[in-house]
């Protein structure tokens, strides 16, 4: 075997040119045949990352009833044990739980009805890009407003309570005023087992506004610090009004968000809406989104406290942006194939011409006895080191040029703005180096450089000495 | 397509209905028009009846205290409330005020023709409601958009079979004919039930008034079980005549939900003045 | 003269050789033709994807009504101002739709639930829209269709999949719609009757739409010849500019606001921009491959034939005559087989241009939830410009790589060659 590898390193040398430019050839095929599926890996991922990163996430939670009801009652538990094993489950790098809640905010004279969205600042930074949305003033503080701990009522307090029944049902039907006296002091002990009950914050909630609500609401966009006043219904069903204190305004572009949003920490919703430690949605950030249908798959498969869930990826909650990806890629896969095909009918031309070249030299060859099977077995040593060469090369370059797209990116914002779900994204295209983008360029180029050769070869395996020695 | 506009209608539309749910249960509306020319006098009575019906809990004004008990499948809850209400000008006008429990205790809604507005004693902040506000059913009770306006519902925009006639004796023993109403909607009439059951008692005097026995709502026409009943109970003689002081919607399609109005206090005619429908009236 | 003989002899001569090389940059500028159609007919009917979403091409409505889509900013006088637009926009617009918006409650039995209301002409939306049209319906009949086999006499509406679950109705059952009319006295209800259910995979659609004809939803939100926006549809998507400049001295008569569908569905736009981005530095790749591989084709057959340059150049031929020989052959090829090439793909681009691709089919099943929105086919477009651009560098970078083989021939020394065998 090694005298034929021998010869076939020899005859690769003899024809430098010739073996370089064959070999060059494929090796830039191989590189760019990498960074052709880099490319559209990270096409693909650009596409969910601007579908997913600005509010949707990859994977979403809900009680099962709510993404066609919507109603207030239908939540999640959301405490500390069960967001930690969220976290903790295969695939998943982030959870943020949010709770919804449509409410009435008033400032003087003006008012809307509005979408309040409690988030947990830290937990969504870690899923989303929201923080990063353009913004006027402040965004919201890590910390929720401190609220007391609510209690339930005592035996002699419940007593209590139903005494002051008793008695405002006496008062109401009463034809005069009651004693202001008594109301004063009636009011008071109410107001001492209501705050029990329902502890007031201690200090007025912050929330964001979207900017056109803030416009609406007659806020000036440069005094942030203003208050302005929400009434709600909790889950109770108990109305309540609140102040709260507009800390800024974003704009997102998007329509309904920058008219009707309110923004708020997620506990001081919780405690408004009496709902403490429930969410209405929890959205995941997973390491690679493309799991995200497998991941969806097992977490709804995951006891969740025992609690009904229904577990989407953002595929069945964007089925628009889905569809694109699918039909990107099955385009850019169709291009690829036309870089392999040429790639692949490049190599076989040079070879063919190689063989037919050489018709004497291997027709001496076998004239000195060597035998069929050696001769195409010269033939294909020669195409697969020279083959392995190229590709080796190829892959450098490729890993290269990939890496470089991948940390560099291509600047085609003359393409159009990209700006999705209110983030900017800087319009780069972006490879994604995988060693799948290696591994299928090479294979593929090994097989058809392989089939190029021993079709010549074995054509020039049957050739009968004499004729070959005859030709030129 | 916007969510939050979506919301803001069904809260917009489910305080009115929930504020005049309870107004109608104790509250006239405007007397109803009279029948088309042309119906048969039978027809006639028995709308007659099904209008008294409607409103013997009702006088031009009216004031009462009651307790609302709600069950549902998650929770049951209990309110005392006193709604008060005066229908003699164009402008109907209703104050709910909450007496009970504790955090619900003194918030008011006050419901001046089209205007809203809600009181929150804790802030002592008045907040007037153009047309939005949260929440599903009023204070998650089963009383439904329908019932809301049963009343020019029912007179208004069904037609009616007058199904059975029978004697009976009612809760207190007295003699009564049952009247067994089928009524169906008119063409065209905005209402959404297909066909709705009515019974009433007529007493064996001259003049006395139809009550109330029990209302079934179905959902089609030729659909066999009702999907909410409302059963009137607890007949009282009282001051102002014999009445139910027990309201029941159950809701049928959820087994063992329902919710339950129990009148303790109820007076009729009250001469109100303006003052006790405002703003003062909160406090 | 001689040169063009000489060019032309030479690749019949090496037939296989020739044909080969050709055979790559036909195959190549087929496909990328053929590509090219599909890449653009892929993203023109994503494009309608989200003209679908944003619900038209172009939308008009009153100036104040996107900051506040409450019936207080309607577009009034709405059959008049219909018209005109119509007219205005006349050889660009294929269809002008008018829609009224409401907030509205639907009822049935004891069940409730918040939705927005459309109300549309029925006959012309059906054209136009994604979402209640003949392939979206899945029980009863579309609007149009609905109110001929009305049970109850009573006018129609469509609602989603979903609605109809969480209402718990059926085709023919009766529903009202309750909505807070613009003068607002109390509330105003109307009876209707479930002609059809659509589902479109879209859940906010499917959970929370419901249309009905407008003259319904008129005289529900009590304006007469009021409507909420006017939105117009183009054949093609490059005609908007010359919409919009159309329409712009209207529009500000009329104190009208027009927002494109990109503006509508930002994501959606974004997504198929950057989407363009990676077609077009793909194509890019495949250039620069075939190239190579004619390159290659050239080398081999110049550095091949140094002997029979040699002997013309022996004969008395200039090296001139032998780089145009080389050049010329370059050319020869290169442009035959992109003749060839386009033709062929232009081929295909026709073929795909009437036929079309179905999506489905080529794109597998889990396109499913993407539902009715997407267009059933979708068809290759072509824009000749880029096209002959494509071509055009092709042969120029042909030439280009082929100058350095031709120069090297034209400097041989004929002795060496012949000595060389």
């Amino acid at each position: 075997m090694s005298s034929l590898q021998k010869m076939a390193w020899r005859n690769l040398g003899r024809n430098r040119k010739r073996s370089a430019t064959t070999g060059l050839g494929l090796a830039l095929a191989m590189s760019l045949c990498m960074a052709t599926l880099g490319i559209m890996e990270g096409l693909s991922r650009d596409l969910i990352r601007g579908t997913t990163e600005g509010e949707v996430g990859h994977v979403q939670i809900h009680h099962p009833a709510y993404p066609d009801a919507r109603q207030l009652r239908q939540t999640l538990p959301a405490g500390p044990a069960l967001m930690a094993q969220l976290q903790q489950q295969d695939g998943v790098q982030a959870a943020s739980a949010r709770m919804f809640a449509y409410a009435y905010l008033s400032h003087g004279s003006r008012s809307s009805g509005v979408q309040l969205m409690g988030i947990d600042p830290v937990q969504e930074r870690q899923v989303t890009t929201m923080h990063l949305q353009a913004r006027q003033g402040r965004y919201l503080d890590d910390e929720a407003s401190p609220w007391p701990q609510a209690r339930s009522l005592s035996v002699e307090q419940e007593a209590q309570d139903r005494a002051l029944t008793e008695a405002a049902i006496a008062a109401a039907f009463d034809e005069g005023k009651p004693a202001p006296l008594q109301e004063n002091e009636r009011a008071a002990r109410n107001a001492a087992l209501a705050e029990q009950l329902a502890p007031r914050p201690t200090r007025t909630p912050g929330v964001v506004l979207g900017a056109q609500l803030a416009a609406n609401l007659g806020l000036d966009p440069q005094g942030q610090d203003t208050e302005v006043q929400v009434l709600y219904e909790t889950s109770q069903g108990l109305q309540g009004s609140m102040a709260l204190h507009v800390r800024g305004t974003t704009r997102s572009g998007l329509d309904h968000q920058d008219r009707s949003r309110v923004l708020l920490h997620l506990q001081d919703l919780q405690h408004m809406l009496q709902l403490a430690g429930r969410a209405h949605e929890i959205a995941l950030r997973l390491h690679d989104p493309s799991q995200a249908d497998a991941v969806a798959a097992r977490l709804q498969a995951l006891p969740m406290e025992g609690e009904a869930h229904k577990v989407q990826s953002w595929s069945q909650l964007r089925p628009d942006v889905l569809a694109l990806i699918a039909a990107n890629r099955a385009l850019m896969g169709t291009l690829v194939f036309i870089v392999f095909l040429i790639a692949g009918v490049g190599v076989l031309n040079t070879m063919l011409v190689s063989i037919t070249e050489r018709q004497r030299e291997l027709s001496l060859l076998k004239a000195l006895g060597l035998s069929p099977l050696h001769l195409v077995l010269l033939v294909a040593m020669e195409t697969l080191l020279l083959c392995l060469a190229a590709c080796t090369l190829g892959l450098l370059v490729g890993a290269g040029l990939t890496a470089w797209l991948q940390i560099q990116g291509l600047d085609v914002s003359r393409f159009g703005s990209f700006s999705m779900s209110g983030v900017d994204m800087a319009p780069k295209l972006r490879a994604q180096l995988q060693w799948q983008t290696a591994l299928v360029p090479l294979a593929c180029m090994l097989l058809v450089s392989l089939l190029a050769a021993l079709v010549p070869a074995v054509l020039a395996a049957r050739l009968t000495p004499a004729t070959g020695l005859r030709a030129t | 397509m916007n969510s939050l506009q979506r919301l803001l209608a069904r809260s917009a539309h489910s305080l009115a209905r929930g504020l005049r749910v309870l107004a109608c249960a104790i509250a006239p509306l405007a007397a109803p028009h009279a029948q088309a020319a042309g119906e048969s006098s039978d027809t006639q009575q028995t709308a007659q009846r099904i209008r008294e019906a409607e409103t013997a809990l009702r006088g031009k004004t009216s004031m009462g205290v009651m307790k609302m008990t709600i069950k549902r499948s998650d929770y049951e809850r209990t309110y005392d409330l006193l709604v008060m209400s005066d229908d003699r000008s164009d402008e109907g006008k209703v104050l709910i005020r909450m007496l009970g429990p504790a955090l619900w205790r003194g918030n008011a809604t006050l419901k001046v023709g089209d205007r809203i507005s809600f009181y929150d004693p804790r802030t002592r902040r008045t907040t007037v409601m153009g047309n939005s506000m949260l929440g599903d059913n009023w204070m998650g009770s089963h009383f439904t958009n329908d019932d809301l306006m049963r009343e020019t519902d029912l007179s208004r925009h069904y037609s009616y079979e007058v199904q059975a006639q029978e004697k009976t004796k009612d809760a207190l023993g007295q003699p009564v004919q049952r009247w067994r109403i089928q009524l169906l909607p008119k063409a065209g009439a905005p209402v959404a039930w297909g066909r709705v059951l009515y019974q009433l008692d007529v007493g064996e005097q001259p003049h006395s008034r139809a009550l109330p026995v029990q209302v079934d709502y179905f959902r089609r026409p030729d659909d066999t079980a009702p999907v909410r009943s409302l059963r009137y109970s607890q007949l009282t003689q009282t001051e102002a005549g014999r009445l139910p002081m027990r309201m029941t919607m159950l809701a049928l399609d959820k087994p063992g939900e329902y919710t339950q109005i129990d009148y303790s206090r109820l007076r009729f005619d009250k001469d109100f003045s303006a003052d006790e429908f405002s703003d003062r009236a909160f406090r | 003269m001689l040169a063009h003989r000489l060019a032309l002899r030479n690749l019949l001569r090496n037939g296989r050789r020739s044909a080969f090389t050709a055979a790559v940059i036909v195959l190549t500028m087929a496909l990328l033709t053929c590509f090219q159609g599909l890449s653009d007919g892929g993203h023109q009917a994503m494009v309608q994807v989200g003209v679908r979403m944003g619900l038209g091409d172009y939308i008009l409505s009153q100036q104040d009504h996107l900051n506040d889509p409450s019936l207080q900013h309607l577009i009034g006088d709405a059959a008049h101002v219909e018209a005109q637009v119509r007219q205005a926009s006349q050889g660009l617009a294929s269809q002008v739709v008018p829609r009224l918006r409401l907030s509205a409650m639907v009822q049935a039995g004891p069940n409730t639930v918040a939705v927005m209301a459309s109300g549309v002409d029925s006959r012309v939306e059906e054209q136009v829209s994604g979402i209640a049209d003949a392939r979206a319906i899945v029980h009863g009949r579309p609007l149009s269709a609905a109110s001929a086999a009305s049970h109850h006499d009573l006018p129609p509406v469509v609602l989603g999949e979903r609605l109809s679950k969480a209402l718990d109705v059926r085709v023919g059952d009766r529903i009202t719609l309750t909505v807070k009319p613009r003068d607002g006295q109390g509330f105003s209800r109307a009876a209707f009757e479930v002609g059809g259910i659509f589902r479109t995979g879209m859940q906010e659609l499917d959970a929370f739409w419901v249309e009905l004809p407008l003259s319904e939803a008129q005289k529900l939100a009590g304006v007469d010849d009021h409507i909420s926006q006017l939105a117009l549809y183009l054949p093609r998507e490059s005609l908007l500019p010359a919409l919009q400049t159309r329409l712009a001295a209207l529009r500000q008569g009329l104190l009208l606001r027009g927002q494109s569908w990109n503006e509508a569905a930002p994501e959606l736009n974004a997504a198929i921009a950057l989407d363009a981005a990676g077609m077009s530095l793909l194509m890019l790749i495949v250039i620069v491959v075939v190239v190579a591989g004619v390159l290659n084709t050239v080398l081999m057959s110049a550095l091949k034939r140094h002997r029979e340059f040699g002997v013309m150049l022996a004969l008395g031929g200039s090296p001139s005559l032998v780089v145009r020989v080389v050049l010329l052959e370059a050319l020869y090829l290169a442009g035959f087989s992109l003749l060839l090439g386009l033709s062929l793909g232009y081929a295909a681009h026709l073929y795909f241009a009437t036929v079309g691709l179905n999506f489905r089919e080529v794109f597998g099943s889990n396109l499913e939830a993407g539902g009715v929105l997407l267009p059933e086919r979708f068809y290759s477009s072509l824009a000749p410009l880029k096209l002959l651009a494509v071509a055009g560098t092709v042969l120029l970078l042909t030439l280009i790589v082929s100058a350095w083989p031709a120069f090297k021939s034209g400097r041989l020394n004929p002795i060496e060659t012949l000595n060389h065998a």
